[in-house]
């Protein structure tokens, strides 16, 4: 038996450690290509023509000149490339020192958008095993009264909708939120600059309870069962028979039974749920919209746009075989590729495919560490335990 | 005929044959899903005979699974169908609903959410006392489980195939070159997303929604047969 809890625990061990070491290396290889692509944009800037451009340089990093038309000179390259970067005392800023490299900028685009998306997503991940316990309870709740007719058209209700109506449901609704000047009367209290930035975030709630409703009938469905068993093993009678009032006795369940229970495990997989979903159909077909805070997975497909256009570019120019080799990226060295006689076009969509792969990374790196605390905390130990 | 203002039967028709179209990828994507789902059953219940003989064996199977489904899952939807466009679709010509049953496989971790449903369920009831008792009926473990575990794996078919149906948003969008129609989730999808649910859309999504609900409620019934037939002969039918 010892040797089973040693082999048990071992096995742990060994999966959290190759977790950790895949984490680790998507992680320092994503930051590991950036600093490399950086540091060559930072030599080219070094460039006479670079100086020149600076004050064509836009800030913003996503106002990037659309890659549509043919560019001839290296000097549209470097304005292109430094667009990437930014100053601290505004583009025309002498000093180099006062400038962003590429690495700082899009570590922070990064950051500042997994904020963004961890908390509204966390946020939603929270509320929603709520919700799919409150429609239970009233299942319980109609079904222990004797209306088991109206218990069974509730359960209905959420099961025979296919999934995928509440997503498009709810983003229907955030489409109607979004930029209102007067959300909910704050435009008259705060005036409408106020109500729209609130709407922005709004909207970025409603969109994600849509992902999360996804799995409002599995939850839900879980959540029924389990106070079923309870009914069954006359607990909620004995509860109702010692004078408490219905709100209290589901209250009491959530809190004692529920909670410690299932609750944190729902929550993390509506979470890396409502994450994936995101990150799908921020590539496939974006629905986020200008304005409002920026999302991680809408920052990721806006730079998967940029690498699409300038593929396209790179293909009408007729330069099939250096768009073979990009896409080959991880034989590609920077300084070889950027410091090198090739094409503009080729440097733009080489770039754009680093950052591509950057965000790949990173996301693919931070979905794995949440799915995997996920697992690990509560799923795989099942397995392990009173073998 | 006129149902809704300038709602006529064309939507309908309209409706019902993306609703058909979405069903040509998401029913031979249940059918590849629940095979896996078999095949990883019944390799689960061969090594459940070791796992006190030979511990090192049943858990090395479990951490080779849970971690590939782990990483495999980890990775969106929408990356899986662009991988199977560019080498399945486009280089080799195989029909779209194969494509889509291929890469719905894994869609937002649906196969490790339910492979792992399926394991717990079969591992918590290898803690019941017919179980157990069942060496001292000189029967094997397995046997006993069986009928548990056709519960098991029938009840899982009809929330398989609403989530394959569901995720044919990604696969729709993804394929779109390749296809020559769009099912109906994309066509709620985008006209929800485009127009809103403002003026005349209203009607046409309430009347492509329905459509699509008619379809889908025939082939669950189909799809839950097997679940139902099982539960009148073993007496647990819920009603």
């Amino acid at each position: 038996m010892r040797d089973v809890s040693l082999l048990n625990s071992r096995a742990t061990k060994s999966l959290v450690f190759c977790i950790i070491f895949i984490i680790c290396s998507l992680v320092i290889h994503a930051q590991y290509g950036l600093f490399q692509l950086s540091k060559e944009i930072q030599s080219l800037q070094g460039h006479p023509e670079a100086a020149e451009k600076k004050d064509q340089v836009a800030q913003n990093a996503f106002s990037v000149p659309s890659e549509t038309k043919l560019v001839g000179g290296s000097s549209v390259l470097v304005t292109r490339l430094m667009s990437l970067s930014i100053c601290t005392q505004g583009p025309q800023s002498e000093n180099p020192q006062n400038c962003l490299s590429l690495f700082q900028r899009i570590n922070r685009i990064y950051l500042g958008s997994l904020v963004n998306t961890v908390t509204i997503a966390a946020l939603i991940a929270l509320t929603m095993p709520l919700i799919a316990f409150t429609l239970a309870s009233s299942e319980n709740v109609l079904r222990s009264r004797g209306k088991r007719q109206a218990a069974r058209y509730l359960e209905l209700a959420l099961d025979i909708v296919p999934y995928i109506m509440w997503t498009i449901i709810l983003a229907g609704l955030a489409r109607g939120v979004y930029g209102q000047e007067n959300l909910l009367g704050l435009g008259k209290i705060f005036g409408q600059q106020t109500s729209k930035n609130f709407s922005y975030v709004f909207t970025l709630l409603i969109q994600y309870m849509g992902f999360a409703a996804f799995l409002i009938a599995f939850q839900s469905r879980s959540c029924a069962r389990w106070l079923l068993e309870l009914q069954e093993n006359r607990i909620i009678d004995s509860m109702r028979a010692s004078g408490l009032p219905i709100f209290s006795i589901y209250f009491r369940l959530f809190h004692f039974g529920y909670r410690p229970l299932y609750y944190l495990r729902q929550a993390l997989f509506t979470f890396i749920f409502v994450l994936l979903f995101d990150y799908s159909l921020s590539v496939a077909k974006p629905i986020h919209q200008s304005g409002g805070p920026r999302m991680l997975f809408n920052v990721a497909a806006q730079f998967e746009n940029k690498r699409q256009i300038s593929e396209r570019d790179l293909e009408g120019s007729g330069q099939q075989k250096l768009l073979s080799r990009i896409n080959e990226i991880k034989k590609i060295n920077s300084r070889e590729f950027l410091n090198t006689n090739n094409p503009d076009l080729g440097k733009v969509h080489f770039v754009n495919t680093k950052l591509v792969k950057y965000f790949e990374y990173q996301n693919f790196g931070l979905i794995l560490l949440v799915f995997s605390f996920l697992f690990i905390r509560f799923d795989f130990r099942e397995f392990l335990d009173e073998r | 005929m006129t149902i809704l203002p300038n709602i006529t039967s064309h939507h309908i028709y309209v409706s019902f044959e993306a609703s058909l179209y979405s069903l040509s990828g998401s029913i031979p994507g249940v059918i590849l899903f629940m095979a896996i789902e078999g095949l990883l059953i019944i390799a689960f219940m061969m090594i459940l005979r070791l796992r006190w003989s030979r511990p090192m064996i049943f858990i090395l199977f479990l951490l080779c699974v849970f971690g590939i489904l782990l990483l495999a899952n980890s990775i969106p939807v929408v990356m899986y169908a662009e991988l199977v466009d560019r080498s399945l679709l486009r280089n080799r010509n195989w029909p779209v609903p194969l494509g889509v049953a291929i890469a719905l496989l894994t869609a937002n971790g649906m196969l490790l959410f339910f492979t792992h449903t399926i394991f717990t369920n079969i591992w918590n009831e290898l803690k019941q006392n017919y179980v157990r008792a069942s060496k001292f009926r000189g029967d094997e473990e397995n046997n006993s489980l069986n009928e548990k575990i056709k519960w098991i794996y029938y009840s899982q078919i009809t929330p398989v195939f609403y989530f394959v149906f569901s995720f044919t948003l990604f696969t729709d969008i993804v394929f779109q070159n390749e296809a020559d129609e769009q099912g109906i989730v994309t066509t709620l999808f985008d006209e929800v997303t485009q127009n809103g649910f403002e003026g005349e859309n209203i009607g046409r999504i309430v009347v492509w929604g329905l459509t699509m609900l008619s379809v889908i409620l025939l082939v669950r019934i189909l799809t839950s047969l097997p679940l139902r037939m099982w539960e009148a002969k073993n007496g647990v039918l819920q009603t």
